[in-house]
């Protein structure tokens, strides 16, 4: 397509938060008056005003020098969200040991030149510093082994 | 005198035992992001909010500021030595740092960045300590009304002097400020937008949100290049003592981006890399050899390295007088008030006399502490670039989760962190500077209540924004910024002078 990518994405992105804000706020919230306003005075405004740039950003997408995204480094990306997300799944069941392997290995394999034994070796370095800093010297109350695997 | 007594109240704070430590933790951590290219100031510090937990408000804003301009100091060590900066505002000095390094002349140009930076970062902390009293007792006696105006005018002009579209950064503040908004309305106590989720009825995390929206996105985008090797090209340092005639010829360029970066630095979205750009072009302008500059020029080192390191001390003012924080970093720095529960504002000078003379006099022993660091030591942290950036990526990873979660102890937190995550990924991926996201996200309350509290005074009538006179002006700066980015010719130098940062 011969338009600007980068527009149109960005005006259909602050256009969509834009609404999503301005009528959760007239179909969930009290608008009230200048005078005294219900809470959802401020950010119909706000939700209008945006919706309006994203108008803008979007038309203007058509009219400027054609431009795309780039690449999205969808295989480091994935590992790397992957790895907060399978902290935040296993800090309470499996136990903060393995929440910390798991992530800290998930990260070092996701850059593009990473390699399973030098991810390997930083997954231990890291985990043991993490447990002696957090669960030792800073005495946070996780149990290393959660409930799934037989901890309290 | 009043001036010196408040000096005297910084220095016995700054120079207690716990707060020397943690501007030292600054400075050293400051040193080492700045070095570090893959690494900014404000991701560190995010990066950092979960910790200011453990330790004192005065300790807290220490250790935060002494990252921010130690980083200043660290970038601009490797934009010499390398022609690597290691943060935008560095990229100045690396024009003709660079060269003068290629000449054998690496050393003379870290002495005099450092001497530099020493008298500016001396003169801002002087600047900030006279320009603090005056500026809160000015708030102190502003309305509503008035104080609308003012966050106004901080809103639009920080988008305008900023990098990147103007559009798309009002537009990200407008996006930062509905997030903002969710959570119970402090007025009526009417919970909004949390979707049913009860951990939302506070708002969404300030932590989490920064962390995710500059922090994991940061790495995100670091994950594009990862594996490509970087230039390292090290030249060797020689002597490090400028001679007589090198001190003569940058004093000038020395005072010059003093006073300009101490200026630069307090207006919104400045801080130091506008500081460093308008510095080196005034030097150019006054030298009596212009074409040295570009080939080596010791005032092109002098003048922005000062400037910067003004420039990022006195974006402070704002921030401590106003509570309005002229760009992403002090944003931080407000939340991390926040989070200690002291509103950021006129009111910190009034009732935290220790805790805003402390952090103003740590700056200057900060300076101190950052020559000794960086000119004996520059062989080590040189020796950092080595490391690559596969390595660090899982620790800044786990120091991140960690931090987040620590903060509530809730899981919940860390999917808010990976929602603001691919957002902010998202946004920078499309052409918008995450900045004035994190700008509007800690202001929206503030300017919701005043403009709320306004209004009922006025009985609803919008004109009393233009019926009180210090609104109306205010108003009125704000209406000619607006139409100057709309004017094209000065868009366009703005363009020009934003274009050489893009290299």
């Amino acid at each position: 397509m011969q338009a600007n990518q980068k527009d149109l994405g960005a005006g259909l992105l602050f256009t969509s938060i834009g609404l999503f804000f301005a009528l959760g706020a007239v179909f969930g919230l009290p608008i009230g008056s200048a005078s005294s306003m219900g809470a959802g005075y401020f950010p119909l405004w706000l939700g209008v005003i945006l919706t309006c740039f994203g108008l803008g950003i979007f038309i203007k997408g058509f009219r400027t020098a054609p431009e795309d995204i780039g690449t999205v480094p969808w295989r480091g990306a994935l590992l790397l969200l992957g790895a907060i997300l399978f902290f935040a799944l296993a800090v309470d069941t499996l136990g903060a040991l393995p929440a910390l392997a798991g992530c800290c290995f998930l990260a070092a394999i996701s850059p593009n030149d990473a390699t399973w034994k030098s991810a390997a070796a930083i997954t231990v370095a890291l985990t043991a510093f993490c447990v002696a800093v957090f669960i030792y010297a800073l005495g946070l109350p996780y149990p290393m082994i959660g409930p799934w695997l037989g901890g309290r | 005198m009043e001036f010196v007594d408040h000096l005297a109240l910084g220095l016995s704070t700054a120079l207690q035992v716990e707060n020397i430590f943690y501007c030292f933790i600054g400075v050293l951590l400051g040193t080492f992001i700045g070095v570090l290219p893959g690494l900014g100031p404000t991701a560190t510090i995010a990066m950092l909010l979960p910790i200011t937990y453990y330790l004192s408000p005065t300790a807290s804003l220490i250790m935060l500021a002494g990252i921010y301009y130690g980083s200043q100091y660290g970038g601009s060590t490797t934009a010499i030595l390398m022609n690597l900066p290691g943060e935008v505002s560095s990229s100045v000095t690396a024009i003709d740092g660079y060269q003068m390094a290629r000449k054998g002349q690496a050393g003379k140009a870290l002495a005099i960045a450092a001497i530099g930076s020493f008298v500016a970062g001396t003169f801002a902390t002087f600047v900030i300590a006279l320009a603090a009293l005056p500026l809160s007792a000015v708030a102190l006696s502003f309305g509503s009304t008035e104080y609308f105006a003012l966050i106004v005018l901080g809103i639009v002009a920080s988008t305008a002097l900023a990098h990147g579209s103007v559009v798309r950064g009002m537009a990200m503040i407008v996006t930062g400020m509905l997030f903002g908004l969710v959570g119970a309305d402090t007025d009526s106590g009417t919970f909004r937008y949390i979707l049913g989720m009860i951990q939302l009825s506070d708002g969404l995390d300030t932590v989490a949100v920064a962390l995710g929206i500059f922090g994991i996105s940061e790495i995100l985008r670091n994950l594009e290049t990862s594996g490509s090797e970087g230039p390292v090209t090290t030249a060797k340092i020689t002597s490090l003592m400028p001679s007589k005639e090198d001190l003569k010829e940058s004093a000038g360029p020395i005072v010059r981006g003093s006073l300009l970066g101490a200026v630069m630095g307090v207006l919104p979205g400045g801080g130091s890399i506008i500081s460093a750009f308008s510095s080196y072009a005034l030097e150019k302008k006054l030298s009596k050899h212009p074409e040295r500059f570009g080939h080596g020029a010791i005032a092109g080192v002098a003048a922005p390295e000062s400037a910067n390191n003004a420039g990022a001390q006195t974006s402070f003012i704002p921030m401590l007088t106003l509570g309005i924080p002229p760009n992403a970093l002090m944003a931080l720095m407000a939340g991390a008030l926040m989070i200690q529960g002291i509103t950021p504002g006129p009111n910190v000078v009034r009732d935290q006399p220790e805790l805003f003379w402390g952090v103003i006099a740590s700056m200057w022993i900060g300076n101190v502490m950052l020559v000794i660091l960086n000119l004996p030591l520059v062989g080590l942290w040189v020796a950092l670039l080595k490391i690559p950036y596969r390595m660090l990526l899982p620790a800044i990873v786990i120091f991140s989760t960690m931090g987040v979660y620590t903060v509530n102890n809730s899981a919940f937190d860390l999917y808010v962190l990976l929602l603001f995550g691919v957002l902010g990924y998202t946004f920078r991926k499309l052409g918008c500077e995450v900045a004035p996201f994190l700008i509007g996200f800690v202001l929206s309350g503030l300017l919701e209540t005043h403009f709320r509290r306004a209004l009922v005074f006025s009985g609803g009538d919008m004109m009393t924004f233009l019926d009180h006179p210090i609104s109306a002006g205010i108003l009125a700066v704000t209406a000619l910024i607006i139409l100057a980015v709309a004017v094209p010719a000065i868009s366009r130098t703005r363009k020009e002078a934003f274009a050489e940062s893009e290299d």
